[in-house]
């Protein structure tokens, strides 16, 4: 680890992992300009992620998508004192060197941008900067973990308005971390390869009976029951991309999904902040979509 | 309360519940002999004996916990109720925010600068010096999250620690924050302070 400023040890896993013990309880959002970014914060997003075209647009535009203009990227860190996180390809190591170079706070390896490497992720252990990746099942989660990631959130189906894949991945994930539970020590060592994860990590699962990172939600999040509904289901905290900046009154939309991840377990909360929130972005049905425009099965 | 007032219950220590790091809050002060509470209401915060108000971002809690929340725990914060706020939780109870924004919760006399160490990247570990008194284990490390920097302590403010030459945690009376977390590290000694102070805290009586 570098002596980043003369202050100390920077980089430690301890420090990337904790600033995600620090969002716990938030909403991070998507957003594509100083204003929005804004408008973020003042709703109360706990961080930003800073990107060209929200997973809405990527879908409908189609092409290669790839790494944010850095000029832009700086404009939103200048506009807000919250995190700015900004994705990177899948693999692309160059990508986020060149955010780390940014000083964005937390890089997101994302299936929504087009991957750069069909076999492997970045080796996020030798970054200063965390990462989060997106994960279908434990097993995703396990490995993304081992190669550094410091947060691990669900893919869903980003740009769809349609939360029905994150809540499968929820489920998948927190329902492979009760069935680890279950097993006996001996059998650990099968999961382990079932799960295509390194014993001592799975092991670690099995009697924590968590990640050892934070978990977070994302992938067609678009209204407030669906921000409380995946905060029941264990998520411990919320990513919104399209669902707020492709809606009538983002301003608002962005105020009552906070609003209902804090008061996910409050269903009066909950119908209080939906009431009269004007148009929600158009959601798409997965079987409208072909395999090659799924996202969330890229990178495995 | 009768059963508090004879010693035999644990304190209870609310966490403010909003956002960020409440878990291991709650851990914490269970570890050190508490009964910790979360707290998201006026309500519940009139139950505990205590707050910490826990690291995050301290935007989202001033936004997120709503002015009712905020009102009552200043009030309740001045009227000698023990805190402890790490993180965002300093800057909740910092009197003044450098760039002039309205205090948050206040109640200590210092001046902090949001992220006063600058983004992520120069989040750091480094070894801590508490000052006498505050006995815990040798040379504990404080980890640093976008730490907010204490750039100026009013009178009648106590250093608790410093890193580096930095002043990073403070008391005075009743209040104590810090810029690093100890909840994310072995060091117990503040968590184990404000259940002691939370013991001895009776509405109303004290100084």
């Amino acid at each position: 680890m570098a002596d980043g400023n003369g202050n100390g040890q920077v980089g430690t896993p301890r420090v990337k992992a904790g600033l995600a013990q620090m969002l716990k309880g938030g909403v991070i959002m998507d957003v594509t300009t100083p204003a929005q970014a804004k408008i973020a914060e003042d709703a109360g997003a706990c961080a930003v992620m800073a990107l060209e075209r929200i997973p809405a647009d990527i879908r409908r535009d189609g092409g290669v998508a790839r790494m944010s203009d850095p000029e832009m990227i700086r404009g939103i860190q200048d506009a807000v004192t919250i995190p700015v996180m900004a994705k990177c390809r899948i693999g692309h190591f160059v990508e986020a060197q060149v955010l780390q170079s940014l000083e964005i706070d937390y890089i997101d390896e994302s299936e929504v941008l087009t991957p750069a490497d069909e076999a492997n992720h970045v080796d996020k252990h030798g970054f200063t900067v965390p990462f989060v990746c997106g994960a279908t099942d434990l097993g995703e989660a396990l490995r993304r973990i081992t190669e550094g990631a410091a947060m691990i959130r669900s893919k869903g189906e980003a740009g769809t308005g349609n939360v029905v894949e994150a809540v499968r991945h929820m489920r998948s994930i927190l329902g492979g971390i009760r069935r680890l539970g279950t097993l006996a020590p001996e059998e650990l060592y099968a999961a382990a390869k079932e799960l295509r994860a390194p014993y001592e990590l799975v092991a670690q699962v099995a009697r924590e009976g968590r990640l050892p990172v934070v978990l977070f939600t994302a992938g067609g999040i678009a209204t407030p029951a669906d921000a409380a509904l995946m905060m029941q289901l264990g998520a411990e905290g919320v990513f919104v991309g399209s669902g707020i900046f492709k809606s009538g009154d983002p301003a608002a939309r962005a105020r009552a999904i906070v609003e209902a991840t804090r008061h996910f377990t409050d269903a009066d909360a909950v119908a209080r902040v939906s009431a009269g929130l004007g148009e929600a972005m158009v959601g798409i049905e997965m079987d409208e979509l072909t395999p090659a425009q799924l996202l969330h099965t890229r990178g495995g | 309360m009768t059963d508090r007032s004879r010693g035999a219950a644990p304190p209870l220590v609310g966490v403010l519940a909003v956002h960020g790091a409440v878990s291991e809050h709650v851990d914490a002060v269970r570890a050190v002999g508490g009964d910790p509470r979360r707290v998201g209401s006026v309500v519940e915060l009139d139950a505990v004996q205590a707050v910490v108000i826990p690291g995050g971002e301290s935007t989202t809690i001033r936004l997120a916990a709503g002015e009712d929340l905020l009102a009552a725990l200043a009030r309740r914060v001045r009227d000698g109720l023990p805190a402890l706020g790490t993180c965002a939780g300093l800057i909740a109870l910092a009197d003044h925010i450098a760039g002039g924004e309205e205090p948050i919760v206040g109640g200590l006399d210092v001046t902090v600068e949001r992220n006063g160490y600058g983004r992520q990247v120069a989040s750091f570990e480094a070894p801590l010096e508490y000052a006498p008194g505050w006995d815990g284990d040798p040379e504990p490390d404080g980890v640093f999250i976008r730490a907010p920097r204490i750039t100026h302590v009013g009178d009648g403010v106590d250093v608790v620690a410093r890193c580096r030459g930095d002043i990073v945690a403070v008391r005075r009376g009743d209040i104590v924050g810090t810029a690093y977390h100890p909840e994310l590290t072995g060091d117990r000694r503040l968590h184990a302070w404000i259940v002691g102070r939370a013991r001895a805290y009776h509405p109303g009586t004290h100084a």
